[in-house]
């Protein structure tokens, strides 16, 4: 796009420049010393600490035996991100709370509007600084640490390690989303990241409440605890924890399992939400957002 | 041609109108002032020509465009803001080197506008959130220059400064708007600094431009010219001269009493403040008839709207 400049000539517009550079401000002002590096400690630490769990005298040893490969991979995995992803949903939130709530709050945002550069590209610019680098991040260490501890799982089962990062991701991108979206309409940030923490420690009380009731009997709250967070429809698919194999070895109780298809198709509807949620909050910041 | 043209702007936020059937045209090269009270819609209206709010009715273009949909016209606007705001851990050359490669301009830029608003050398390496008020005013208006816009926004850019920096500003603001033909349109609620530099103006309040032209339009248009008389007992001259009855407007100030009356009475104005010292024992030093001061334009326009 050619824009005329004041002596009259044109102009090439610096769309993809701008884009640059907002994202490098958003970055530096997102991952400003030493928050990056607190964080990277923190996945550091705790992938190691938990990969040293699972594959010394943590569950791989106790039920390699009663589960498949895969099964072990995923219950590796599904060790590997579990404080890890707290972290990581930590950073997120309060990148949208700090970031993006506060150019909100603050007028930063105002300063923004004024550069050549269409609402949805800077919003994007903002999200890759306060979601995607940190996603990346978490994955990059997680992947490391997985590879370092066991290369000839990650080589055999590559496609079971992706569907289960995939599934574990969903989740934080679904509070992330609803952080985003309050932050954006209340134009304060903090609320996104109280909302973020709570939702975190409700969908925990959830799982555990939705595993109670399933083993008396009831699959609803599992299968909607599933739709949010899909993992745990991969988990039952898998069969990987340890309360499925007392449950149903020991008492005889029929824990929902679903197929593999059906695991999938929890994933993408956990997706069809992440992605409706982000969808509207870029319509909202695009069409309706007033400054 | 119009910079920025607005007929019938409408914008609410709830059930309070902020700006109400407003219509104002910036033409290319003038200096535009913006005056109104505190809420009169100034802020609003400048923020509906930037795209950062939408309007409820009416139409807003800025060089012939929607201003929310079509962000290419941001290079040829410079916004300085009321409370400029920018991500305050930049240090001030370099975050203005990013807004240079944000507009495509050449990074030397940054260091020559600095310069030319007057910012001291020893803050370009400081952090934003180091500069002071009047450092932050001048840094945000090298920020709005930096990509050499046609036409620049200025909302209550003198906000919150001293009195020096405010006349620092104003000057800057004038010298570029005659040295390098760029148009201007500055808000502000403080009067007198605007009467320096605008050569035209036009005024708000709730939500609608009452009048809008030069200062010589508007007095005609206002029918305003005041005398102003100076004497050593002005509260006596008030006194006598209040029960008058073509005097339109009467009042004490620094420079003696200032009178409005209509163009027809002036002859009979002189002979009666002549005869009125004389027989309540006041003595005259001056009388002199001007061009009404952007105060008085204000309260007339002000008050022939009220008045319907």
């Amino acid at each position: 796009m050619t824009v005329p400049c004041r002596k009259g000539e044109t102009v090439k517009m610096p769309k993809k420049q701008a884009f640059m550079e907002v994202l490098a401000i958003s970055l530096s002002e997102d991952c400003r010393f030493p928050v990056l590096e607190v964080f990277t400690f923190l996945y550091v630490v705790a992938t190691i600490f938990f990969s040293n769990m699972n594959f010394g005298s943590g569950s791989v040893v106790m039920f390699q035996f009663i589960l498949t490969d895969e099964a072990l991979i995923f219950s590796i995995i599904k060790g590997l991100t579990g404080f890890p992803i707290f972290f990581l949903l930590l950073l997120i939130t309060k990148n949208i709370a700090f970031g993006l709530g506060n150019d909100l709050e603050r007028g930063t945002m105002q300063t923004f509007l004024s550069y050549p550069l269409s609402r949805k590209m800077l919003l994007t610019a903002r999200l890759v600084s306060s979601v995607g680098v940190e996603i990346l991040l978490f994955l990059g260490i997680q992947v490391c640490v997985l590879y370092i501890m066991a290369p000839y799982l990650v080589s055999t089962y590559i496609t079971t390690i992706i569907l289960s990062y995939v599934a574990a991701l969903c989740f934080p991108l679904f509070i992330t989303g609803v952080a985003l979206m309050l932050s954006l309409v209340l134009k304060k940030g903090s609320w996104g990241l109280i909302t973020g923490i709570i939702m975190q420690f409700v969908m925990q009380i959830l799982t555990t409440i939705a595993s109670n009731l399933n083993t008396a009997g009831s699959e609803i709250i599992v299968k909607i605890s599933s739709v949010i967070n899909p993992i745990i429809a991969l988990d039952r698919y898998y069969r990987s924890s340890p309360q499925h194999f007392v449950q149903e070895y020991f008492f005889g109780s029929n824990i929902w399992s679903p197929s593999f298809s059906e695991a999938i198709y929890y994933i993408g509807a956990g997706f069809v939400l992440v992605i409706f949620i982000f969808l509207a909050a870029y319509l909202y910041f695009d069409r309706r957002l007033e400054i | 041609m119009a910079a920025v043209q607005i007929e019938g702007l409408v914008k609410r936020y709830g059930k309070v109108f902020a700006v109400d059937g407003l219509s104002l045209t910036v033409d290319e090269g003038t200096l535009l002032g913006l005056i109104g009270p505190n809420g009169a819609g100034k802020t609003t209206t400048i923020k509906v020509m930037l795209g950062l709010l939408k309007p409820n009715v009416g139409k807003v273009e800025v060089f012939g465009k929607d201003p929310w949909d079509n962000p290419e016209i941001k290079t040829r606007i410079g916004v300085v803001y009321e409370k400029p705001i920018f991500p305050v851990h930049h240090e001030v050359l370099s975050y203005l080197e990013k807004t240079c490669r944000i507009f495509g301009v050449h990074e030397s830029k940054a260091k020559e506008t600095l310069e030319t608003v007057g910012l001291q050398k020893e803050a370009f390496n400081r952090p934003i959130k180091g500069l002071s008020a009047g450092m932050l005013q001048k840094f945000a208006i090298a920020h709005a220059l930096i990509h050499e816009p046609e036409f620049v926004i200025a909302d209550e850019p003198t906000s919150n400064l001293d009195p020096q920096a405010r006349n620092e500003i104003m000057n800057l603001i004038s010298r570029l708007h005659h040295d390098e033909k760029t148009t201007f349109l500055v808000s502000s609620h403080i009067l007198p600094e605007l009467s320096n530099i605008c050569e035209s103006v036009a005024i708000i309040n709730q939500g609608r431009v009452w009048a809008q032209g030069s200062f010589l339009e508007l007095c005609e248009k206002l029918r305003i010219g005041v005398t102003r008389i100076s004497t050593d007992n002005p509260q006596k001259l008030v006194e006598v001269m209040g029960k008058l009855n073509y005097v339109r407007k009467i009042k004490v100030d620094s420079r003696g009493v200032s009178v409005d009356v209509p163009e027809a009475e002036k002859q009979q104005l002189y002979e009666d403040v002549v005869s009125l010292a004389k027989k309540n024992n006041v003595k005259i030093s001056g009388i002199e008839s001007k061009t009404a001061l952007l105060e008085e334009l204000y309260d007339r326009a002000v008050s022939q709207g009220r008045d319907g």
